[in-house]
């Protein structure tokens, strides 16, 4: 007998083209940037729209918009910004550059994308300013005021002025290659995921840093609990939990584990605003666990694809999912959470 | 859950042929669409096909270690390429004449997404016949291109004498006695000579390197076969380990430039069955503390009360080993250790080898 899982019971599962890049809720819609270079949206009930072509080749990073869109970037240099009409606009065109790395803030208005090694501050009019770096691009991430933006590439994170490219830059070294980079809520603290399984983190006040390691995968995912307390992490098959409560964040303590799943975890999303969160596993099984580990509740059975998108809606009440073969589906938890 | 896509990597010297190379594969009737991720965009690109252009980006990985060096821009631009499936079959990657090829392979060993979804086909070196010797003289990455070849296409054959031409294929030989050597003029070679060989794939080390059991051209112990690129003017037996005269080394009097090679090949071997875990011990412990100077190993072993036999391969200390087929009857069950490289004491890892002879 197999268990019982929620897509089937508060949801709906359907298939997109392509590898699901990133889903992301503007209202009652979500928005699923695919591989193919497509845009599809979905509300609970059904297809609401697509747009094919958004990128003329491979959409290969997505991240929210600095207003009510959703940002792409895509193999053909391009930066778009889709709304949740459907309307596509383009930020920027970078021509044998591919862009892989996209920010944005919606407090200071600006997206930031890594074109080559540099990064280009956009705004809606187009390119204001540009940040050179030693090496390419891979991530990039706004403060939570939108002042400052991090860049990670390999040999550490560099901390630019958005407004302003003459002034002072912070640069946080540390040997290898950094992939993706996040901010605490209260921009104390930066964390970057590497390409060896380990993530590296700084505290900022005082260049302080640190090294979380032992995951036995490619840390793919994070995502800071409802109350900041906790940074959850893919890449092992626990979701594993580091402590930023105290002013000294994880450095000295030990991690904390949820709940486990069948095979590492690729995807993680912390709910809004209640002590749970969604993983998925590299076999396409997602749970919905407590964060600080209890009884799982299964969302989706184990496929044998990598979930690569979870998000939840800005209420908390939708979560959203997508997996390497475009395997997709939106779950409504107003009566069960 | 998908097929693998094969990737060939695409290394020599600047001018050596490599473009011409390129231009040609891409312009065969072959009817599969390549994505050719190449340095510089130069005179590439054919419709269907996909060039990618990438500054090679050299990560080091876990505070530097040699081993675990790869090709960052490769990481992401394969990522890249799988985000949508089938737009193409194989992937073919041109490094820059000064890449030192080790971290292009590694690449294939150490990044998991990399590891799950593409497998290196072969290495495929493209030398000049003319410049070779010169090259040899100035860079040290002439070298290890050759040393990490499995298949080196030697290039303007037309514009050396015979002799010349000998003189080369010695010294190739000498750096890497395995790899496959193409003659070619215009970079004129057959694709299946440079394309879906498997060089890496374990099952089918053998197809590359036919010779792999067989003691060298001149070595003690050298059987002639099918496999041997030259006409047979007499019956070879076992023991024939005399010069061949047909066989392209240097006439006797004109030596190989050899002096200006560092690297070299040590071949072992012995018909008595080896005990797995002595080996595997003395292997790794090699690799770990000699792998930065062993650039690429290969082998196959015959384990005691083992019917399978074993083949290893290695780029520096990534090394990838399995059961493959059952020994024939009819085999002799030679186990064969190959390593190429710098600083290799010959006598000292025979020694250590024979000492892994099983009881």
């Amino acid at each position: 007998m197999t268990a019982p899982a929620l897509i089937d019971t508060i949801g709906r599962a359907f298939d997109l083209p392509e590898t699901v890049i990133g889903a992301f809720w503007l209202g009652d819609r979500v928005l699923f940037a695919t591989g193919d270079g497509s845009v599809t949206a979905h509300t609970h009930n059904g297809e609401a729209w697509v747009r094919e072509g958004v990128h003329d080749g491979a959409l290969l990073t997505a991240c929210a918009g600095f207003t009510e869109d959703v940002l792409t970037g895509g193999d053909d240099g391009r930066v778009a910004a889709v709304d949740a009409q459907g309307d596509i606009r383009t930020l920027g065109v970078y021509k044998q550059s591919w862009i892989g790395a996209l920010g944005a803030s919606r407090t200071a208005k600006l997206a930031a994308a890594g074109v080559g090694k540099d990064a280009v501050i956009l705004s809606a009019a187009g390119e204001k300013h540009r940040f050179a770096h030693d090496a390419t691009v891979t991530g990039l991430a706004f403060e939570p005021n939108g002042r400052r933006f991090a860049a990670a590439h390999y040999g550490g994170v560099t901390i630019s002025w958005a407004a302003s490219p003459d002034s002072r830059r912070k640069s946080l070294a540390w040997k290898g290659a950094h992939l993706s980079v996040i901010w605490t809520h209260d921009a104390k603290f930066i964390v970057t995921t590497m390409q060896e399984q380990a993530l590296h983190g700084w505290r900022l006040q005082d260049g302080q840093h640190f090294r979380m390691a032992g995951y036995p995968a490619k840390i793919r995912a994070l995502s800071f609990s409802n109350d900041n307390k906790w940074l959850a992490s893919a890449g092992a098959q626990e979701v594993v939990l580091w402590p930023f409560q105290g002013p000294n964040g994880p450095i000295g303590s030990n991690a904390a584990v949820s709940g486990e799943l069948g095979a590492p975890c690729t995807a993680v999303a912390c709910h809004p605003n209640r002590a749970v969160l969604a993983a998925g596993g590299a076999d396409g099984e997602i749970a919905l666990m407590p964060v600080g580990g209890g009884k799982a509740l299964l969302i989706d059975r184990p496929h044998g694809a990598r979930v690569t998108a979870l998000a939840w809606s800005a209420d908390g009440r939708r979560l959203a999912i997508g997996c390497e073969t475009g395997r997709a589906g939106v779950l409504d938890f107003t009566d069960a959470l | 859950m998908s097929t693998q896509i094969p990737v060939t990597v695409l290394t020599g010297y600047l001018g050596a042929g490599k473009t011409t190379l390129l231009n040609r594969i891409l312009s065969e009737p072959h009817g599969k669409k390549y994505a050719v991720i190449v340095n510089e965009f130069g005179e590439i690109g054919i419709d269907n096909d996909l060039v990618v252009g990438t500054d090679e980006e050299v990560f080091e990985m876990n505070n530097g270690c040699i081993c675990c060096t790869v090709r960052g821009d490769l990481i992401r631009v394969i990522e890249g390429l799988m985000k949508r499936k089938g737009r193409f079959d194989a992937i073919i990657v041109e490094t820059t004449g000064l890449a030192d090829p080790a971290p292009v392979a590694q690449t294939f060993f150490v990044d998991e997404d990399v590891k799950a979804r593409t497998s290196l086909d072969a290495v495929v070196t493209v030398v000049d016949a003319k410049h070779l010797p010169l090259r040899l003289k100035d860079s040290k990455e002439a070298e290890e291109q050759i040393a990490f070849a499995d298949v080196v296409l030697l290039n303007k054959v037309d514009l050396v004498s015979p002799a010349e031409l000998a003189a080369v294929e010695a010294t190739i030989r000498t750096i890497n006695p395995y790899a496959r050597i193409v003659r070619t003029e215009r970079s004129n070679a057959p694709l299946d000579a440079v394309l879906g060989l498997g060089a890496f794939d374990l099952e089918r080390i053998l197809t590359v390197a036919p010779e792999f059991l067989n003691p060298a051209h001149g070595e003690e112990g050298h059987v002639h076969d099918e496999h041997c690129d030259h006409d047979h003017d007499h019956v070879h037996d076992e023991h024939c380990g005399h010069d061949h005269h047909h066989h392209a080394a240097p006439p006797k009097n004109e030596m190989a430039p050899i002096h200006d090679v560092t690297v070299k090949s040590v071949s072992l071997s012995t018909d008595a069955p080896l005990d797995d875990r002595k080996f595997f011990a003395w292997y790794q412990t090699l690799l770990q503390q000699q792998g930065a100077d062993i650039l690429r190993s290969k082998g196959i072993l015959a384990f005691k009360g083992e019917p399978r036999r074993y083949v290893v391969q290695a780029v520096h200390m990534m090394a990838d080993g399995d059961h493959q087929r059952p020994w024939k009857d009819d085999e002799k069950r030679t186990s064969r250790l190959v390593l190429i490289g710098r600083n290799l004491d010959a006598p000292a890892l025979e020694a250590d080898f024979l000492s892994c002879v099983a009881q």
